[in-house]
């Protein structure tokens, strides 16, 4: 469990200087879109009411009031957002293969520690959990602040007083990124661990056997997405919707639980019996 | 006692390990030696449960290899193992984080020996210094069974003195040694046991000492004889 | 522990930032606010089988004609509660039905019989000992594919018996799509009303909308069609523009109606290229008929309004027996009832009401009862429920759709009402 620990701090220290650029990066895009955004709308609402001499009430009759919600939505906002999540995707697949790969064959140092070697499947896992997870924390951080900040940059006829929840689930990928209930967002990131951790079985299969470990890996990663969809399947032919929704949902969640386990014991047999440098 | 048990160990179709086996004894420097390809490294790897094997068996004291082994044997690969980024400092600090067996004296002993200080980052060292802290790395783990793969490659020869002063010293008596290497000149003197390795197979075995004094032969001339039909 | 302080930091944020983001809502009853219907006059017992739906933003403004950024906040009110969409357990969100549908009902009491069964609400028939259950195994059917059947299902309710029957349907056209409208129980025999379209061969198949509406009569026990009865519509021969048929009357779980009302257009003709126009359901009514079906006897009648309800801007809806034809000059409602039986005697009657047409919100006439919900010139926040008995055009119940007094809603904020649904 220490040995764990200890990996589990290690392999953050690993990325750390890439996980803070990505959330200044973030940062900065994000609150350059507030300022921009605010000061264009600011901008071509008082160039419309003089050219249009028209009041207030007539603006918003032609024209839809621009809200935070809007900034979420635009690039300055999203893209940050996909590019942190490629880059989290490619460290995946990285985090195993930096230890092969360059100079100093790192994995030659974690393959000798003493510990159960799943303790390294495990502390990769984590890592990338919780980096995943504190860049959500992060993102729900920055909308109260960046929101009333594009409050106070408009004048205030033209703010909104919008609560994160609201800001959050007008947006649609903003409500898959932070879903409306907290069963929900454990679906999702469950699911997400549960790709991750037949990811990484796939990643060892190759690194077991090569060329071949591709194919195993392959094969493993198909078979376990067919049996996540089985009773999909097996309904269709049977009779669509003939479990209930909640029967469905236990169903997925016991596979779901089921799959893991057994992608965690295939992985610590390969990395004890199988792995090779 | 280290055995290697008639370990075969095939790579895609390609039989690397053909049925080796040998001994390796505590308190004694073992030489494996063999040209490249002959299998040398892989049986290193494969004593250490770095690589699996097809076929045989490795016994470390009559034991197989568990986790908690690698408190008591340790293994130097021809690079060094550790992050390039990291200080020597903090390379230090990681091994004493996981290896109770990890003896901070005698590594600050070795630096010391070396000439080298822990704020340099491993990344600038040169070869020659690298070496010298992926020995001391595993020198400085007070473990039983010490094996080194190549510890002399490419290095100049004033490190090579350096390295084969420490083969002398007291950081070395007592434990079993397994070490391969082509530049047998540098240590001739020290090793105990040599093991010829030929596609696979050991050819031959013997103790160093024993040949010279009732063979009048020296290493070099037994390789020689086996390798050069 | 001290050295995995940097770690722990690191978790702790992460748990305290998404733990507050899922409770705070818990806490704040501003982004949920709770609404009621205060009884002012009436009988409270008048809204005890009705179910509003609908909506709520923080800002009129946000809720614009334009495809607004913002998610209002969907909910459903009652006598006694609010229960908002996302505000449901996740479990009660995965159901298949809607939480208001009847066949919820169905569903819990017969878990297994309503297993696996299309769940459109006019393929079942209840009683008080019968639960059947029609369907058609493919609605969309390829011409190249095999033949349609029904697949009926009897439950007796006192004795937990199954009985299953296939019976092929006998298509004397090609039809790319049948789809149920209503099965029907009368004297023990299972009639099923279905809507027929026919496949589109050619182009000119689109400008027409060909639906045809059938009524076939089962018989189980020798498990065939007995007859298909084709309702014609008489239309008028001298117009040769579109016509569409739709049928009008709503279905009820105890499918005892023996009647159908049937709304049938003449449109205006579209020129013969313009496909994307002929699917545009808004083209122009230039006029229409009534039609009265009874499924017992096969016999469609027009039903002859009286001319001042027989306009363009007339609406019409039909409830059990009873067609209610009416329209809207300002703030009085004119309002014609037939009773389908006797189709000849329709009664007359106007009803002032405390808004003109445009300040509806919702309305529904059922069971002799015209149910309305207006905008209020107050607050945005408050609606008014009213009530009319159409016997005498009565005002049975007047109510006030409200925020209850807990709530710190300002005037900013905007409630609509656009459904409900009466038991």
């Amino acid at each position: 469990m220490k040995n764990y620990l200890k990996l589990v701090s290690f392999e953050l220290s690993r990325f750390i200087k890439i996980y803070i650029a990505l959330i200044v990066v973030t940062t900065v895009s994000q609150f350059a879109g507030v300022f921009s955004q605010s000061r264009n709308y600011a901008a071509t609402v008082n160039q419309t009411l003089q050219q249009e001499s028209f009041s207030l009430n007539d603006y918003f009759v032609s024209y839809p009031p621009l809200t935070f919600i809007n900034v979420t939505v635009s690039g300055w906002f999203i893209i940050p957002i996909i590019f942190s999540a490629a880059a989290l995707v490619f460290y995946s697949f990285f985090i195993w293969y930096r230890d092969w790969f360059g100079k100093n064959a790192f994995i030659y140092r974690l393959l000798m520690l003493p510990t159960n070697r799943i303790n390294l499947f495990f502390s990769k896992l984590t890592a990338i959990l919780l980096m995943v997870l504190g860049l959500v924390a992060t993102q729900l951080i920055l909308i109260p602040l960046e929101s009333a900040l594009f409050n106070q940059l408009l004048p205030d006829y033209l703010r909104y007083n919008l609560s994160t929840q609201t800001i959050i689930s007008s947006s649609e990928y903003l409500s898959v990124l932070f879903p409306d209930s907290f069963i929900q967002f454990l679906i999702y990131y469950g699911l997400g661990s549960l790709v991750l951790i037949v990811l990484f079985t796939i990643i060892l299969f190759e690194r077991s056997f090569h060329l071949k470990g591709i194919v195993f890996g392959g094969l493993f990663g198909a078979g376990t997405f067919i049996l996540m969809l089985s009773p999909f399947i097996i309904q269709t032919k049977l009779s669509p919707y003939y479990l209930y929704p909640i029967e469905n949902f236990a169903i997925e969640l016991f596979l779901g639980i089921v799959i893991s386990i057994f992608s965690i014991w295939v992985s610590h047999y390969l990395l004890n019996k199988k792995i090779t440098v | 006692m280290i055995e290697v048990k008639n370990i075969t160990k095939k790579f895609g179709n390609k039989k690397i390990l053909k049925g080796l086996s040998f001994t390796a004894k505590k308190g004694e420097i073992t030489c494996l030696i063999g040209i490249n390809g002959a299998g040398k490294t892989t049986a290193l790897n494969a004593i250490m449960n770095l690589t699996p094997l097809t076929s045989g068996e490795i016994l470390i004291d009559g034991k197989k290899l568990t986790k908690e082994s690698y408190q008591t044997i340790a293994f130097i690969p021809d690079t060094i193992a550790m992050l390039s980024q990291m200080t020597i400092r903090q390379a230090m600090h990681f091994m004493k984080d996981f290896y109770t067996t990890w003896n901070q004296e005698r590594a600050n002993e070795l630096l010391n020996f070396f000439q080298l200080t822990e704020t340099q980052k491993i990344a600038t060292l040169s070869k020659g210094n690298t070496a010298k802290i992926n020995l001391m790395l595993g020198l400085a783990l007070d473990v039983d069974y010490l094996l080194m793969d190549e510890p002399f490659s490419g290095i100049d020869i004033f490190s090579r003195e350096q390295i084969t002063s420490v083969f002398t010293s007291h950081l070395i008596e007592d434990r079993g040694v397994l070490i391969t290497t082509h530049e047998i000149s540098d240590i001739e003197h020290l090793i105990d046991k040599v093991i010829l390795i030929d596609d696979g197979i050991v050819v031959k075995d013997f103790n160093a000492e024993d040949m010279r004094e009732q063979e009048e032969k020296s290493i070099l001339d037994v390789m020689r004889e086996v390798y050069v039909k | 522990m001290k050295r995995y302080w940097k770690l722990s930091t690191f978790i702790l944020i992460i748990i305290l930032t998404i733990g507050i983001f899922y409770l705070k809502p818990l806490f704040s009853s501003n982004e949920y606010p709770n609404f009621t219907i205060e009884t002012i006059n009436g009988d409270s017992t008048e809204i005890k089988n009705l179910t509003l739906r609908g909506s709520y933003s923080p800002d009129t403004k946000l809720q614009s004609d334009f495809e607004s950024m913002y998610s209002e906040k969907i909910f459903s009110l009652s006598h006694d509660q609010v229960i908002y969409d996302k505000k449901q357990s996740f479990f009660s969100q995965l159901s298949y039905l809607d939480n208001f549908s009847p066949l919820n009902r169905l569903q819990k009491e017969h878990k297994t019989f309503i297993r696996g069964k299309n769940l459109q609400f006019q393929n079942f028939f209840e009683d008080d000992s019968f639960i059947v259950y029609v369907n058609l195994d493919q609605e969309f059917l390829d011409k190249r594919a095999g033949k349609r059947f029904f697949d009926i299902r009897l439950l007796n309710k006192k004795t937990d018996e199954e009985l299953s029957y296939k019976i092929i349907l006998p298509e004397k056209g090609e039809y790319q799509y049948i789809g149920i409208q209503k099965i029907q129980i009368i004297n023990s025999g299972l009639s099923v009303v279905t809507r027929n379209d026919p496949s589109q061969i050619n182009e000119q198949d689109y400008q027409e909308n060909l639906s045809e509406y059938h009524v076939y009569q089962l018989d189980l026990s020798n498990q065939k069609v007995v007859t298909d009865h084709l309702i014609s519509f008489e239309k008028n021969p001298s117009f040769n523009g579109l016509t569409q048929v739709e049928l009008l009357s709503e279905t009820q779980l105890d499918q005892t109606a023996d009647d159908l009302v049937f709304y049938l257009t003449y449109n205006q003709s579209v020129n013969g290229t313009d496909q994307l126009a002929s699917l545009n359901s808004s083209s122009e009514i230039l006029d229409y008929e009534l039609i009265h079906y009874k499924i017992s006897t096969n016999e469609s009648k027009k039903i002859s309004l009286p001319k001042e309800v027989r306009t363009l801007t007339s609406a019409f809806t039909s409830d059990k027996n009873t067609l209610y034809s009416y329209f809207f000059i300002d703030k009085t409602l004119t309002l014609y009832t037939t009773l389908l039986n006797k189709p000849d005697e329709s009664s007359r009657l106007l009803i002032d009401l405390p808004v003109s047409k445009d300040s509806i919100e919702w309305k529904s006439i059922k069971n002799n009862k015209l149910y309305l919900v207006s905008a209020t010139t107050e607050s945005p926040l408050k609606k008014k429920l009213s009530i009319y008995h159409l016997t005498d055009g009565e005002l049975i119940y007047e109510g006030s759709i409200e925020p209850t007094a807990d709530n710190l809603l300002t005037t900013k904020n905007n409630l609509t009402i656009d459904n409900g649904l009466i038991d």
